[in-house]
């Protein structure tokens, strides 16, 4: 039973990434942003194996629970999955796992370079592996310079929209990536639909 | 067989296996090939009504036909694909359903293939693809079968017949021949599309 009722609809992009914009309210959108600046950030920097001291990533992360305060959002996000892997994947999905809220920031030269999502976290063995990746703007695009996520999923690179509270979705083994911040701050909610293996 | 340096266990960007064609089955290969017509490559779906895009590929392919001639290198293939799929992928494949493509790169035409995948979002259930390679690294310059999957671009192996194998959605290319030629043989196995 469905109790959400967007007035917009999600598009694909030439190069196969999803996209969906105007899905929530101001209100709504300052909500889960309030909710995130509140949980303690810790430094996301994965250090490249290979390529000396050049960091794969420097991002602010904090997970984002699901509890009371957050379900009403869990709940939306989970339509929101459910209409899109309807409309262009298909994919047996069993749910979704905990948020992830991530902070890139002008001054710390934010970025995470080219990667994909797909493959069990050698973490969590007992969980499934991530099968859509998905990532919600709560910053607005004029806010921060940079910090674009590019999405390679066919032969050109989709640029998501920089609007506040646009939604994309992309199968996770796609490889992707967030270009460096040069200035201001970029929040965004990433969002994982698990389920089996690709077979 | 020896394995990608992948980061994520069970899905390696490429896999490799040497030793799978003697000397001589390879130059059988080869010779059956050199005897095909070779028309220029063409992009866009591999069709024969394809446009021709020099932007973004320069080959020459020509189509082996499955025949009496050619049964046992499709019968070889299949048990090398179905191999590497129970051992890497599991991925549901039901066959080869595309004719295998004889590719020559060739260093007066400086020829590549850009980055690009074969198989998108929605098209050809494309699952797996492969390479025989069939000419010695030592014979061409440039010319790699480079692979996008992380971070770092990885080269493929270049010796005389290795097959490599790596699931369609990988982004990849082959860098620009400056001297000497390429043979290779392009695989593909399709399938039901991903659940």
């Amino acid at each position: 039973m469905s109790f959400f009722n967007p007035t917009s609809a999600p598009v694909i992009m030439p190069g196969g990434l999803v996209a969906w914009e105007n899905l929530f309210t101001a209100a709504e959108l300052d909500a889960v942003e309030r909710y995130g600046d509140s949980l303690t950030q810790e430094r996301a920097e994965l250090q490249a194996k290979a390529s000396g001291r050049d960091s794969i990533r420097i991002t602010r992360v904090a997970w984002f629970p699901r509890n009371p305060q957050t379900e009403s959002f869990y709940a939306r996000m989970e339509e929101v999955v459910l209409r899109i892997n309807a409309q262009f994947f298909r994919y047996d999905l069993s749910g979704v796992v905990t948020f992830q809220y991530a902070f890139y920031d002008g001054t710390e030269g934010g970025h995470f370079d080219w990667h994909k999502d797909y493959g069990r976290d050698y973490g969590a063995p007992d969980q499934e592996p991530r099968k859509l990746s998905l990532s919600v703007q709560l910053s607005d695009g004029a806010n921060y310079q940079g910090c674009n996520l590019e999405v390679r999923g066919g032969n050109e690179t989709d640029i998501a929209p920089r609007s506040r509270g646009a939604v994309v979705a992309f199968p996770s083994y796609v490889l992707h990536r967030v270009t460096p911040i040069t200035s201001g701050v970029r929040k965004s909610l990433v969002v994982w639909a698990v389920g089996p293996e690709f077979k | 067989m020896s394995q990608g340096n992948g980061q994520y266990g069970s899905t390696l960007p490429f896999a490799a296996w040497g030793g799978a064609f003697t000397p001589a089955e390879l130059d059988r290969i080869e010779a059956y090939g050199d005897g095909l017509t070779t028309a220029k490559a063409t992009v866009a779906g591999d069709a024969p009504q394809g446009k021709e895009d020099d932007a973004s590929r320069i080959s020459r392919t020509a189509w082996i036909a499955r025949n009496a001639e050619t049964d046992w290198f499709y019968v070889r293939m299949e048990r090398i694909a179905r191999t590497l799929n129970d051992q890497l992928w599991q991925f549901s494949i039901s066959g080869f359903s595309e004719l295998f493509q004889y590719t020559i790169y060739n260093g007066q035409e400086q020829a590549y293939f850009d980055w690009h995948v074969d198989q998108g979002f929605v098209e050809v259930p494309r699952k797996l693809s492969f390479s025989l390679q069939l000419s010695h690294g030592s014979q061409y310059e440039g010319c790699d079968l480079q692979f996008h999957a992380g971070r770092l671009v990885e080269t493929a192996p270049r010796e005389r017949g290795v097959v490599i194998a790596f699931p369609s959605y990988v982004l990849h290319r082959v860098t620009p021949i400056t001297s000497g030629t390429r043979k290779s043989v392009v695989i593909w196995i399709t399938g039901p599309k991903f659940k």
